[in-house]
């Protein structure tokens, strides 16, 4: 980290160029349509593809909460990079989790109301990687999709995702069209989106 | 760990500034900034999620005539790059002047190509049509719509409209398309057919013919619909139940004129409109779709269109 630890060279890595901007949000705009697909950002390989993947959308509009372990320096490049303001859980409407999302984060972000669903919050969470389909290991993952988006059934692996994150995003998520809409982004800088309307099933658990 | 150059920011990094570089240099100032791109951005994703839903977002003056796609030029112009490959058609055809101007003002925004031919465009704006060509994976159609509620013809108060669609309350369009049929002996609705949306929401699939209708259905393309004037935005991801309101005894139809044919390519299976013949009156018929039938002539279209792929696709998922 002290190689790196320049906060400048933080910021810098979280700004996003118009260009760059329109091409990480074709990507995803393309997962998001299509969970369980995995696709990748053009994204500095030091950087939290999380926070990277919520710099290329946020701006000075959007109250954002960024959820780290105490002294992460990423969480003031994220609002430096963006000027998006700092928000309580309760306001915000982006979220950067760049260490696991516990059941109480989850229980604290808005779902939206009846009249406003797009309020609910809008997810970027690091995890350590993303692949399509199924394939089980010791630490990993294996997610089933359902849902708009997907033909029949989707799979996707992930390593670095709990299953009791899974078990309070499929909470939130339990009365549509409330809910929260997802991405999950490793550290190669591979994106996948569980949009709220995706049904989540765990298949395999390697860590249980 | 690999090092990287340690060049730093300047400390006073104010907002204002933060704003400028968040802007660019933008190649046609005044146009579309970035800060609006990144709105519209977020408004898309949100459509995504909630199909059928209708987003609200700012929508910012354009250089074009209200009514001539305003809303869809801000969705496409937030979604293509130097590299996407950019139709757009006015009633199917990429040659019409409305067509023509908006899709020289997007290139000349943003520097993106020119494209006709359905199959290898990124992304197609449209007013009134869905092409005959399947569309694939990978293609965004941006529909215009210049009327974005499909409540706005059964209750004028608009508090109420946002509440039966938060309540999923559509007896009164129910009543107003059970009357249609009891009047008219069919659903008349000319202003955009109405559909339901994974079981969720009542959406208006914008003025395009019924003819059109069942391709929204399970299509394998994200559809963006985008209202300028109302500002609203909304969509459905590929793979989505999108069905045509309508009675069990009252199968919804596509438009079909027996007998008649393309003039030019001889499809009786497009949409086809009536063409005024050198005396004025209308005796012949040619597609809507000016780069289906123009492949059609070159054998160079494919024998199913999206329309018998999508009642194919809902006839396979009925027998299921
Ligand atoms: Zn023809």
């Amino acid at each position: 980290m002290t190689a790196v630890a320049n906060q400048g060279t933080r910021i810098r890595a979280l700004h996003r160029e118009p260009q760059e901007s329109q091409r990480d949000f074709t990507v995803l705009l393309d997962v998001l349509s299509r969970p369980g697909r995995v696709r990748r950002l053009d994204a500095p390989e030091f950087a939290p593809t999380a926070a990277v993947a919520a710099c290329g959308l946020g701006d000075v509009e959007v109250p954002t909460l960024v959820l780290a372990e105490d002294g992460d320096p990423w969480v003031e490049a994220v609002h430096a990079a963006t000027g998006a303001p700092r928000a309580t859980a309760a306001k915000a409407r982006a979220v950067v989790a760049l260490r696991p999302l516990a059941d109480e984060d989850l229980r604290s972000l808005p779902r939206g109301d009846a009249l406003n669903p797009e309020l609910g919050a809008r997810i970027f969470a690091q995890v350590e990687s993303l692949a399509e389909g199924e394939h089980p290991a010791d630490d990993a993952l294996v997610l089933a999709l359902t849902g708009p988006g997907v033909r029949k059934e989707n799979r996707l692996t992930v390593r670095g995702l709990s299953r009791d994150t899974v078990t309070a995003l499929v909470e939130a998520n339990s009365s549509f069209p409330l809910g929260v809409d997802t991405f999950l982004a490793a550290r190669d800088g591979s994106v996948a989106g569980l949009p709220r309307t995706t049904r989540v099933r765990v298949v395999a658990d390697g860590g249980s | 760990m690999t090092t990287y150059p340690t060049t730093e920011m300047p400390s006073t990094d104010t907002a204002v500034r933060r704003t400028d570089r968040l802007a660019g240099p933008a190649p046609r100032p005044g146009i579309f900034d970035e800060l609006s791109k990144r709105e519209i951005r977020r408004a898309v994703l949100s459509g995504i999620a909630i199909p059928g839903y209708q987003v609200p977002f700012g929508s910012r003056e354009m250089p074009v005539a209200r009514g001539w796609g305003s809303g869809g030029l801000q969705v496409t112009l937030s979604l293509v790059g130097q590299d996407t490959r950019l139709k757009v058609i006015d009633q199917g055809e990429d040659a019409g002047v409305n067509a023509s101007n908006l899709r020289r003002l997007v290139v000349g925004h943003v520097g993106c190509e020119e494209e006709t031919d359905t199959r290898e465009a990124d992304v197609i704006q449209s007013r009134h049509r869905i092409p005959e060509q399947p569309l694939q994976d990978g293609q965004v159609l941006v529909l215009q719509v210049p009327g974005a509620e499909p409540l706005a013809g059964i209750v004028k108060n608009m508090d109420e409209q946002r509440r039966m669609h938060a309540e999923a309350d559509y007896s009164k369009m129910w009543v107003r398309l059970y009357e249609d049929i009891v009047h008219n002996g069919l659903i008349t609705n000319a202003a955009g057919y109405p559909v339901l949306v994974e079981g969720r929401y009542v959406m208006t699939p914008s003025p395009i013919p019924r003819w059109d209708v069942p391709k929204l259905n399970h299509s394998e393309g994200v559809t963006v619909l985008s209202a300028g004037r109302e500002k609203r935005i909304f969509a459905v991801p590929p793979h989505t139940l999108v069905e045509p309101l309508t009675f069990e005894d009252r199968p919804f139809e596509v438009e079909r004129t027996p007998g008649a044919a393309c003039r030019l390519c001889g499809s009786d299976d497009t949409y086809i409109v009536q063409e005024p013949g050198p005396d004025g009156t209308f005796s012949t018929w040619v597609c809507s779709d000016t780069d289906f039938c123009r492949r059609r002539r070159a054998g160079d279209a494919p024998e199913v269109t999206a329309l018998e792929a999508a009642l194919a696709h809902t006839r396979e998922e009925s027998t299921i």
